[in-house]
């Protein structure tokens, strides 16, 4: 058991920064060290299980770890969204107000799509490492990277002729 | 295409929300910590279940050997397990038993004339009835003994099947209202 906690340790020593880059990209402000914990509490109990690398695998709890708390979240702002009458949109903090075109047409393209696009762009991962973080082959994930690219561009055109006001929008949410 | 495509990714990757994140490693610290002591903790829970586990599989365990070193010095005398009352069908009366359902209720009863006291089980059947067995119970499960027709006349204690027929007791069954007999 203390081999097994010393190799946990220099596993969260080594991937903190990336886990905790990765769950401030996805979730709100206040939820990022529940996550982190609810992460790497996850990860040692499921430690046995690790094959390979440490990063992808951590960061696939992660994923699965902030889409429960959004999950949570949503249900918990579903009431005041009702009240509000307005459509929540994906608008992480900050990213509205540096591009709001893009962000705009982020927010147009489907979970998967966005994951595939910012694992690449924001994580920085290699496709065959973020292949593993959402749990597919190398090959599919350069399709899906290939497919989301050019969506995006399609929504980023829209965007530019037909804006939305993400800003706005954003704020209906927490 | 080529480079509208990489302005699309170099444009997303400038808007990076967790660009400037800085990693406080005083927050760090402290959340292995949190995560040491979670582990420490979940230690003793995993220790306390395994205590729980030992006594699950040893309390049976006693009960099965008292049974038979009951059996075994006289006192209680088992047999084969009970046959079926001779003319009963099961899915004649009230359809086959509904695997799973069968639930021994946290009830017992001295018996006057003495021996393993009663207790009583309820079951649903496949026709949508709810139905009440009674017997002796022993070791956690119900029994006959031969005075109460559950085989022979032959003195010894039989335990009523509980897999997928009724046991040698017919039961009572009745029509359910509440749901299943829990």
């Amino acid at each position: 058991v203390n081999d097994s906690r010393d190799q946990f340790e220099h596993v969260y020593q080594d991937c903190y920064a990336a886990v905790q880059r990765y769950v401030a990209r996805r979730v709100a402000p206040e939820a990022i060290q529940d996550v982190v914990s609810d992460t790497f509490l996850t990860a040692w109990r499921r430690y046995g299980e690790l094959r390979g690398e440490p990063l992808p695998w951590l960061l696939g709890i992660a994923r699965r770890t902030a889409a429960n708390q959004r999950r949570g979240g949503a249900r918990r702002d579903a009431l005041r969204e009702r009240l509000s009458s307005e459509r929540s949109v994906y608008a992480p903090h900050g990213l509205s107000d540096s591009d709001p075109l893009l962000a705009a047409a982020l927010a147009r393209l489907s979970e998967r799509d966005r994951e595939a696009l910012t694992l690449v762009a924001w994580d920085g991962l290699e496709h065959r490492v973020a292949a593993t973080v959402m749990g597919c082959s190398t090959g599919a994930f350069t399709v899906r990277v290939h497919r989301a690219r050019r969506k995006l561009e399609r929504a980023l055109a829209g965007e530019q002729s037909n804006p939305i006001d993400v800003s706005r929008e954003a704020t209906s949410l927490p | 295409m080529k480079s509208h495509t990489t302005d699309v990714m170099s444009r997303l990757g400038a808007i990076d929300p967790a660009r400037d994140t800085a990693i406080d490693a005083t927050e760090r610290a402290q959340l292995w910590q949190l995560i040491v002591a979670s582990l420490a903790g979940s230690s003793a829970l995993a220790r306390r279940r395994t205590r729980l586990l030992r006594l699950t599989l040893v309390i049976p365990a006693v009960l099965v050997l008292s049974a038979g070193a009951l059996g075994a010095s006289g006192v209680i005398r088992i047999g084969a397990p009970a046959e079926p009352i001779k003319g009963y069908s099961a899915s004649l009366r009230g359809g086959d038993l509904v695997n799973g359902t069968v639930r021994l209720l946290p009830v017992t009863a001295p018996s006057p004339g003495g021996g393993p006291p009663w207790g009583m089980r309820v079951f649903s059947t496949k026709s949508g009835e709810g139905c009440v067995e009674v017997g002796r119970l022993l070791g956690g499960k119900l029994a006959a003994i031969d005075q109460e027709n559950a085989s022979r006349d032959d003195g010894l204690i039989h335990a009523f099947v509980l897999d997928s027929t009724f046991g040698a007791r017919q039961p009572i069954c009745e029509e359910r209202v509440h749901g299943n007999p829990r």
